[in-house]
């Protein structure tokens, strides 16, 4: 990072390569969508560099800097996505599939996708850094610039809403009908 | 660790004890021994695990990653530095024509306010002290 803040372009390049695929994975787990996604991060690394001289990496990691600004610009994409016409809009999973279809991995992925989306989005963001990136409490609070206390609070009100949205789903696995 | 101790990080953390912190841990083994209700907390907690774990994980391709580091580095070249320039080499930031004409319109303003009044242009008189009158209060003199 040091020899890319000096203008290292080839430093730049590896440093890219090295956090590229869990800044997309990220980023497209806020945003919900692959190609903003790919122009969320492509932006992130771009705005790094223009500011790599101001990071003097006193004690905080690179990481935490990358996915903080791969984060917020994320929530910001998604907000203003968020104003879309209706058509653009991802499409709602009916919950109220067959049997049959219960089995199907794809279809119940989906159902689980569309309970994380219509999550706000810092709980969709704090439940991709801890559960999907395995961060810590204490390292998700960092990029999402809340306490410890908070961080765990969007925790908890995000796996409450998953679950209370995909009880079908859980009623139906255990042959209970709802 | 009390049950309600024991609910919260299950609703944190889930039902991985290895995500939890390390130090209440084993405090949670113990626990779970003992609690029927903590063994039902982290047995629901371990569904809702599992639905997040049916989350469809990204599409991370090795072309999509060189697709994007692609345009990374086309951005940045677009945004090259252009090359040292000496000053008197260097294209002049002002445009001469404008520079020009607002020049001269103003040199022309000049002259007709000055010397043809043209423009209402009172004159300031030189200065003339001696019709003044001084009045001091110092030992009751006036000069």
């Amino acid at each position: 990072m040091a020899d890319a803040a000096a203008g290292d372009r080839k430093a730049f390049g590896t440093l890219t390569r090295r956090h590229m695929r869990r800044s997309l994975a990220l980023a497209q787990r806020v945003v919900g969508n692959a190609s903003d996604a790919e122009e969320i991060v492509q932006d992130a690394f771009l705005q790094i560099w223009a500011n790599a001289d101001r990071w003097r990496g006193d004690g905080t990691r690179f990481t935490t800097w990358l996915y903080r600004i791969v984060v917020n610009r994320s929530i910001d994409y998604r907000r203003r996505r968020s104003f879309a016409p209706l058509d653009a809009a991802e499409e709602i999973v009916d919950p109220a599939w067959s049997a049959e279809t219960l089995i199907d991995g794809r279809r119940i992925g989906a159902e689980v996708d569309a309970a994380i989306a219509a999550l706000p989005e810092r709980q969709r963001a704090a439940l991709s850094l801890c559960y999907h990136e395995e961060m810590t409490c204490a390292e998700a609070s960092e990029v999402l610039q809340v306490s410890v206390s908070a961080m765990e609070s969007l925790l908890v009100r995000a796996r409450r809403v998953v679950r209370a949205r995909l009880q079908p789903l859980i009623r139906q696995k255990d042959g209970v009908r709802p | 660790m009390t049950l309600k101790e024991f609910k919260r990080y299950a609703a944190v953390h889930g039902a991985n004890l290895d995500r939890w912190p390390p130090q209440v841990a084993p405090e949670a083994l113990a626990l779970l021994d003992d609690s029927e209700e903590a063994r039902r907390e982290l047995g629901d907690a371990a569904i809702t695990d599992q639905l997040l774990n049916a989350a469809t994980a990204p599409d991370l391709s090795d072309e999509r990653e060189q697709r994007v580091y692609d345009r990374i580095f086309e951005r940045l070249a677009e945004r090259t530095v252009p090359e040292f320039v000496p000053w008197f080499l260097a294209k002049s930031p002002l445009r001469a024509a404008p520079t020009a004409g607002f020049l001269a319109a103003m040199a022309v303003l000049g002259f007709l306010t000055y010397n043809q009044a043209v423009l209402p242009f009172q004159r300031t008189n030189s200065l003339d002290l001696s019709g003044a009158m001084i009045v001091s209060s110092y030992l009751g003199e006036t000069r």
